[in-house]
C-alpha cells in the first residue's frame, strides 16, 4: 500500500510529456466532415478495426491510451463495440477477408458517424497495393471522412487531428453566419 | 569403439539409397532424398534419442515452368547441438500429391496446410485439411504462390464472407461462443470458438488469415535491396526483427561481411526493441487480470523507451535502422551515454514496480496455474521463444546460432519450466534486466568503424540462403532464394506466431473462458506476422 503510493508520487504527473507533432498540418478532412464533427465537440467515442495492417498503427492507438497521451483528458473514449461509437478509425489495407467485417462494423455503428482512415495503408494501400490479398483502401469501401497519414501516424499526430478536427466553430461564428447568410 | 557419426553420415548409413544426394550450402548440409521416403527419414531425425530434431520450418518452392517441378523443403533444428539440417524432396510437377508427415511430426500440421492452399499440393494423410489461409469465400483453384498466379490478381469470392468451418463438439449443455473477427479492444483480427461445458475450455478452434495481405508473393515482386521496406511491415512491433533477419539472408547471398560497428549497433536496437514489447506486454498481462496501476506504469515505461527510439533513430518502430550492408544509422557517443541513463531510469523503475507486483496476491492467483502448456506438448508443436523458454524448452538463438554481435556477448538465457502464465511474465522481466545488462555491455565493447559494406558477389539464380533472428516473441526465420533478373524467387517468412499460435488452442483447455485474454495476451502473439 504505502510502496504504491510512494510510486505514485515519486512518479508524478506525466500526462503530456511527450513532443510535439512535427510541423505541418499533414492530416485531411472531408468537407462534409467537419459539419458531422461539430457534434462530438465535447465527447467523442472510438472504434478501431484494424482490417489488415502490420499492428505498428495498433500500438500506437493503444498508445494514446496511456498516462503520456491519456486521451480521456480529451473526451476521446475508445469504445468496445461499434455500437457504441461515433467514429470508426480504420488502420490497415481492407484485405479479402475483412472487407465483409469492415462493412458489417460499418452498418452497425450508428449515425452520425465519422470514418477516419488511419495510417498510410488504410489510405493508400502503402506498400502493399496491387496484391491479390488487399481489395483497396477503405474509402473504396466506406465513406472516409479523415484521412491522417503516417507509417505509423505519431500519437502525437493523431491527437493533433482529432483536436483540430473537433475544434468546429464557435456559437458566435454560426450565429454570424446565420445572420449574414454566408454559410 | 562405435564411431560417431555425424547426422548427415548417419542418415547414409540408414537409408542410402533413399538418399539422392548431399550438399551444403552456406554450411547448412542438405539432404536431397526420395519423395516416397520423406516420412520414414523425417521420423527418423524427429524421434531419434541423439537426434531429436525439431521441425523449424516447412516450405515449397514452385520451380516450373523451367524445371517443371515443385520442392519441398524441411528444416530441423537438432536436439542438443541446435544445428540445423535440411531434408529437401522434388515433386514432378503434375504431380499434386505428398506424403504428409503431420501424423509423425505434429509440428508439420499448420505448414502443410499453408502448403496445399498456396500451392495446391495436397498432403496425402493429412488428419485436418480445411483451409488455412484461403477461407471458404475464396475461389476455387486460387493457389497465389503458384509462379504463373499473378500477383496482382483481384479475386472473385463467393459471398458471405467470413463463413466458418470448424471442428465442433455436438452434447448436451456444450456450448460454442464465437469469438471475433473484430475483438473488443484494440487488437488484431482474428477469429476464436470456444466449445464450452458449463466453465472450462473444452476445445478451442482458431481461425486465422484475416489480415492475408499477400507478403510473400509481394516480396517476388522485389529486388534483393528493394525487400528491406516491406519486411518492416510484416509485424509492426518487430519491425527490426523482421529487417534483421530479410539483410543477413541477403547478406549472405552477397557474401557481406557486415562492419563489427554495424553488428554491435544492430544488437543495440534489437534489445531496445525487444524492452519496449516486454515491458509493454507485462503491463498488458497485469491489465488482464484488472490491475491497471501496473498497466499505467509499464505503458508510461514502454512510452519513455518508444519514445528513445524515436530521439535516436527518428522513428519510434526502428523504422529504416537496418539495411543491406549494415546499419543506417548511428550513435554517437554522447547518444549512447544518454541511452544507458534513460534506461538505468527505466530500470529503477521497473525494479520497484516489479516488487509491488511480486507481492499482490490476487494478480499471483491469476497468473498460477493457469494456461499451462507442459514441455511436451510444446516440444511437440515445436514451440520457440519466451514462450517456450517458459515451458522448459531451453532455446534461444542469441546463444545457440549467434547472429549480429551476440558472438561476442554473453547472453543468459532465462527460462522456467512451470509453463503457465506465471512462469511467461517471469521470462520477460527477466529479458527486460538482460536486456538492459547486454546494453550496457555493448557500450563497454562498441568498437570504432564503419557502418556499411558492399556486395562482393552477385549470385545465380538459383542461389538461397536461410537466415535467423532471435526477435522478441522467439526465433524469426527467413528463406530466400533468388531468381532471373536478381529478382526473388521465393521468400518464406516466419515469424514465431505461426507455430506458437496453435499451441495456444492446448494450453486454454481446462481453463475458464474470462481466463482466455490473460492467457493469449501471456503468448502475446502477432496476427499480421502469422497471416503475412
Amino acid at each position: 500500500m504505502f510502496k504504491i503510493l510512494k510510486k505514485s508520487f515519486k512518479t508524478g504527473i506525466v500526462t503530456g510529456q511527450y513532443p510535439p507533432a512535427p510541423a505541418g498540418q499533414k492530416f485531411s478532412v472531408a468537407p462534409t466532415a467537419q459539419k458531422k464533427a461539430e457534434l462530438f465537440r465535447k465527447s467523442l467515442t472510438i472504434r478501431e478495426v484494424d482490417t489488415g495492417s502490420c499492428n505498428a498503427c495498433e500500438m500506437e492507438m493503444n498508445a494514446l491510451a496511456n498516462p503520456v497521451y491519456d486521451i480521456e483528458r480529451l473526451g476521446i473514449h475508445i469504445a468496445a463495440s461499434p455500437r457504441h461509437a461515433d467514429a470508426l478509425v480504420v488502420t490497415g489495407p481492407v484485405t479479402v477477408s475483412m472487407e465483409g467485417p469492415l462493412k458489417d462494423v460499418f452498418k452497425t455503428t450508428p449515425n452520425p458517424k465519422l470514418v477516419i482512415a488511419l495510417g498510410d495503408c488504410a489510405i493508400n494501400c502503402g506498400i502493399f497495393k496491387g496484391s491479390y490479398g488487399v481489395t483497396g483502401p477503405v474509402d473504396q469501401h466506406i465513406p472516409v471522412d479523415v484521412r491522417i497519414p503516417g507509417c505509423p501516424p505519431r500519437p502525437s499526430e493523431i491527437i493533433e487531428a482529432l483536436t483540430e478536427l473537433r475544434k468546429g466553430v464557435t456559437t458566435f461564428t454560426r450565429w454570424f453566419r446565420k445572420f449574414s447568410g454566408n454559410p | 569403439m562405435k564411431p560417431v557419426l555425424n547426422p548427415v553420415e548417419r542418415l547414409q548409413c540408414l537409408f542410402g539409397p533413399a538418399i539422392t544426394r548431399v550438399s551444403t550450402n552456406y554450411g547448412i548440409p542438405v539432404v536431397h532424398v526420395l519423395t516416397n521416403q520423406v516420412l520414414p527419414i523425417t521420423r527418423y531425425i524427429h524421434a531419434n534419442e541423439e537426434l531429436r530434431g525439431t521441425l523449424s520450418l516447412l516450405w515449397a518452392v514452385d520451380h516450373r515452368p523451367r524445371d517443371g517441378r515443385y520442392e519441398l523443403w524441411y528444416l530441423f533444428t537438432l536436439g542438443e547441438s541446435k544445428d540445423w539440417l535440411i531434408v529437401s524432396t522434388d515433386l514432378p510437377g503434375e504431380e499434386r500429391l505428398f506424403e504428409s508427415i503431420t501424423p509423425k511430426i505434429h509440428a508439420a500440421n499448420w505448414y502443410e496446410r499453408e502448403i496445399r492452399d498456396m500451392f495446391g499440393l495436397i498432403a496425402q494423410g493429412h488428419p485436418d485439411l480445411r483451409r488455412l489461409v484461403r477461407h471458404n469465400h475464396w475461389p476455387k483453384g486460387v493457389h497465389p504462390l503458384h509462379t504463373n498466379f499473378p500477383w496482382n490478381s483481384v479475386l472473385q469470392w463467393r459471398q458471405p464472407p467470413g463463413s466458418v468451418d470448424g471442428h465442433f463438439i455436438h452434447g448436451e449443455g456444450v456450448f460454442e461462443v464465437p469469438v471475433g473477427p473484430i475483438h473488443a479492444g484494440i487488437i488484431e483480427p482474428g477469429h476464436f470458438r470456444f466449445t464450452v461445458a458449463g466453465e472450462p475450455i473444452m476445445h478451442l478452434d482458431l481461425q486465422h488469415f484475416w489480415k492475408h495481405r499477400g507478403v510473400e508473393k509481394l516480396f517476388e515482386q522485389q529486388t534483393l535491396a528493394g525487400g528491406v521496406a516491406l519486411a518492416e511491415r510484416i509485424s509492426g512491433d518487430t519491425t527490426l526483427g523482421h529487417s534483421l533477419a530479410y539483410c543477413q539472408a541477403v547478406e549472405t547471398l552477397w557474401e557481406i561481411h557486415v562492419p563489427r560497428r554495424a553488428r554491435y549497433l544492430r544488437s543495440v536496437f534489437l534489445e531496445l526493441e525487444r524492452l519496449h514489447n516486454h515491458i509493454g506486454d507485462v503491463g498488458g498481462i497485469c491489465n488482464d487480470t484488472a490491475y491497471a496501476l501496473a498497466h499505467a506504469h509499464c505503458s508510461r515505461l514502454k512510452e519513455r523507451v518508444m519514445q528513445l527510439n524515436d530521439r535516436l533513430t527518428g522513428s519510434r518502430f526502428l523504422r529504416g535502422v537496418n539495411c543491406v550492408g549494415g546499419v543506417g544509422i548511428d550513435l554517437s557517443t554522447d547518444q549512447f551515454s544518454e541511452l544507458v541513463t534513460e534506461l538505468e531510469h527505466i530500470e529503477n523503475d521497473f525494479t520497484e514496480l516489479e516488487q509491488i507486483i511480486a507481492v499482490n496476491a490476487s494478480l499471483i492467483d491469476r497468473f498460477e496455474s493457469t494456461g499451462i502448456l507442459k514441455k511436451q506438448t510444446a516440444w511437440d508443436h515445436g514451440v520457440v521463444g519466451v514462450v517456450g523458454r517458459a515451458s522448459g524448452i531451453d532455446r534461444d538463438l542469441r546463444r545457440d546460432r549467434p547472429f549480429a554481435a551476440y558472438d561476442e556477448l554473453s547472453v543468459r538465457v532465462a527460462g522456467s519450466s512451470h509453463g503457465d502464465v506465471r512462469a511467461r511474465v517471469q521470462v520477460r522481466v527477466s529479458e527486460i534486466h538482460e536486456s538492459i545488462r547486454l546494453i550496457r555491455e555493448i557500450q563497454r565493447l562498441l568498437p570504432d568503424g564503419p557502418l556499411r559494406s558492399d556486395r562482393q558477389v552477385v549470385p545465380d539464380a538459383g542461389a538461397w540462403a536461410l537466415s535467423a533472428v532471435e526477435g522478441w516473441r522467439g526465433e524469426i526465420l527467413y528463406f530466400l532464394m533468388i531468381g532471373e533478373h536478381a529478382h526473388i524467387h521465393r521468400c518464406k517468412v516466419r515469424d514465431p506466431s505461426f507455430v506458437n499460435w496453435p499451441a495456444i488452442q492446448m494450453a486454454v483447455i481446462g481453463n475458464i473462458i474470462p481466463d482466455f485474454p490473460l492467457i493469449n495476451k501471456s503468448f502475446s502473439l502477432s496476427y499480421a506476422g502469422n497471416d503475412l
